[in-house]
């Protein structure tokens, strides 16, 4: 009897553990669905800015430190809401901002512009793989 | 780096050095390549090496946000070879490329307007 308990709590146990990751799973792909196209359209936007501002001259550069703070708090907003590779790409390029706000060279703003580029092309990626998930 | 990532990072150099004037582009005729969806077309070369970028006109209906702008390698006799993967960064690079190319006096003429 106290055997055949055991096993329940343990398979009790491991169901418990499934349904916790498939929650979450089903939270991320919510989150990714309803919220993350947005911020990756925002973030597209804040790339193309930096571009521009570099092309307009050195007297943007005020403009080119306000837009490289709201591509910070996109990146932000996007970590908390992916895992895996497009997690460390995104921290890829929150280390870049971050080495913006210690050297403001073209230099830098072109490898932030790398880095948001890499982002969003591995975001793509996990949106079209959803887009397939959810029709299997 | 996969392959993927090396052009994400190549395409960001290739409008970087568009936007500071290191490449220049020259208009291109979507009829040298036989494109009927073409709305604009534009050439350069770079380190030996043929490259092409044209946008396709958006048709009603079709679900195509991802290759609006196509970027391709070409051999000598014009004929794509190859075609990267299509990524967000190929508007951006298209948009420099029109910026680029603008012809002169348009920039005064949009200033005029917006005043």
């Amino acid at each position: 009897m106290r055997f055949a308990s055991d096993i329940a709590s343990i398979a009790s146990l491991a169901l418990t553990v499934l349904v916790y990751f498939n929650v979450r799973k089903l939270r991320r792909a919510y989150l990714f669905t309803a919220r993350v196209p947005e911020l990756i359209d925002e973030l597209r936007a804040k790339a193309s800015e930096l571009l521009n501002l570099h092309g307009s001259g050195a007297q943007s550069k005020s403009q080119v430190q306000v837009v490289m703070a709201e591509a910070d708090v996109l990146l932000r907003s996007l970590k908390s809401k992916v895992g895996g590779g497009s997690r460390s790409a995104v921290n890829t390029a929150l280390i870049a901002t971050a080495e913006y706000q210690m050297n403001d060279s073209a230099e830098i703003v072109l490898r932030v512009y790398v880095a948001i580029q890499k982002c969003l092309a591995e975001l793509r990626q996990i949106q079209l793989d959803l887009k397939w998930d959810r029709q299997l | 780096m996969t392959e993927r990532e090396k052009w994400v990072e190549a395409l960001a150099r290739l409008t970087w050095k568009t936007i500071e004037g290191e490449i220049k582009w020259q208009n291109s005729s979507s009829r040298d390549f036989h494109a009927e969806d073409v709305d604009k077309a534009f050439e350069t070369t770079f380190h030996g090496q043929r490259i092409r970028a044209f946008q396709r006109r958006q048709l009603l209906n079709t679900m195509r946000p991802l290759d609006r702008v196509v970027v391709e390698f070409l051999d000598k006799s014009g004929n794509a070879v190859y075609r990267p993967p299509s990524l967000d960064g190929a508007n951006d690079l298209f948009s420099a490329i029109e910026h680029q190319t603008k012809p002169v006096g348009s920039e005064l003429i949009d200033a005029l307007l917006r005043d």
